[in-house]
């Protein structure tokens, strides 16, 4: 699936405005480092991307690539997450 | 015939901050500035007791905002510490808890002490704060002084 990414919490990897290619979570094992779409916890008609910065037991943590605090809203501030809400996977 | 997408949210709309080391910057400047004036202050004996009274609010007063601005100094600090850095910028900055740990050190050496080694350690620590700062935000900003 295509998917335009809307801000600038991943940047350098991903920038307002582009199109990046996601293939279905289904079809991955979810590791760290992977960036992802997901449903937000508490916004469910939002859908975020982020990268995975760890998975335990208690769920997937989610975070930005901007180094700039302000620039993403993840993990840091809604908690760990459902493997169930991960959407797709990116498909360099 | 127009490609559909579906649109990820790449946005901030948590709990947002403005940082900045200029205001460590500024209350460090503060402390040098007034441990400086303490250094230079003259000692006008006892024997005017109105020039002694004077010189002892002055120097009282020079203390009081040293004190002040270097918790404030510390303080400042702290929050980029603790609320902008992210782990990940241990990776490009290994040393980055360690400057942090000494500039809150020297902050309170500076409260403790009328000392202008560690006055200008202070501010060694602060410049190397603010290239980190602006590095891990992929700007240019140079670092200057208002004194």
């Amino acid at each position: 699936m295509k998917v335009k990414v809307n801000g600038d919490s991943m940047w350098p990897t991903l920038v307002d405005g582009d199109i990046a290619n996601f293939e279905s979570a289904d079809e991955y094992v979810l590791d760290e480092g992977q960036i992802v779409i997901a449903k937000h916890p508490f916004k469910s008609e939002l859908i975020l991307i982020k990268r995975i910065l760890s998975i335990n037991e208690n769920g997937i943590f989610l975070v930005g690539d901007n180094p700039d605090p302000t620039a993403s809203e993840d993990s840091h501030n809604f908690g760990r997450i459902s493997s169930e809400d991960i959407v797709g996977v990116w498909k360099k | 015939m127009m490609e559909e997408y579906m649109v990820a949210e790449a946005h901030c709309d948590g709990p947002c901050g403005v940082y900045d080391p200029a205001s460590a910057r500024i209350a460090g400047e503060a402390v040098q500035s007034m441990t400086k004036k303490m250094m230079a202050l003259e000692n006008p004996g006892t024997d005017n007791h109105e020039q002694f009274i004077a010189y002892l609010n002055t120097m009282s007063r020079y203390a009081a905002i040293k004190e002040e601005e270097a918790q404030k100094c510390k303080d400042e600090l702290l929050i980029l510490w603790t609320d902008f850095f992210k782990p990940q910028h241990l990776e490009s900055n290994p040393e980055l808890h360690n400057t942090f740990w000494q500039a809150a050190k020297l902050c309170s050496a500076c409260k403790v002490e009328v000392s202008e080694i560690h006055a200008q350690e202070l501010m060694d620590e602060i410049e190397a704060i603010h290239n980190i700062f602006w590095a891990a935000k992929g700007r240019e900003v140079p670092w200057i002084r208002a004194s």
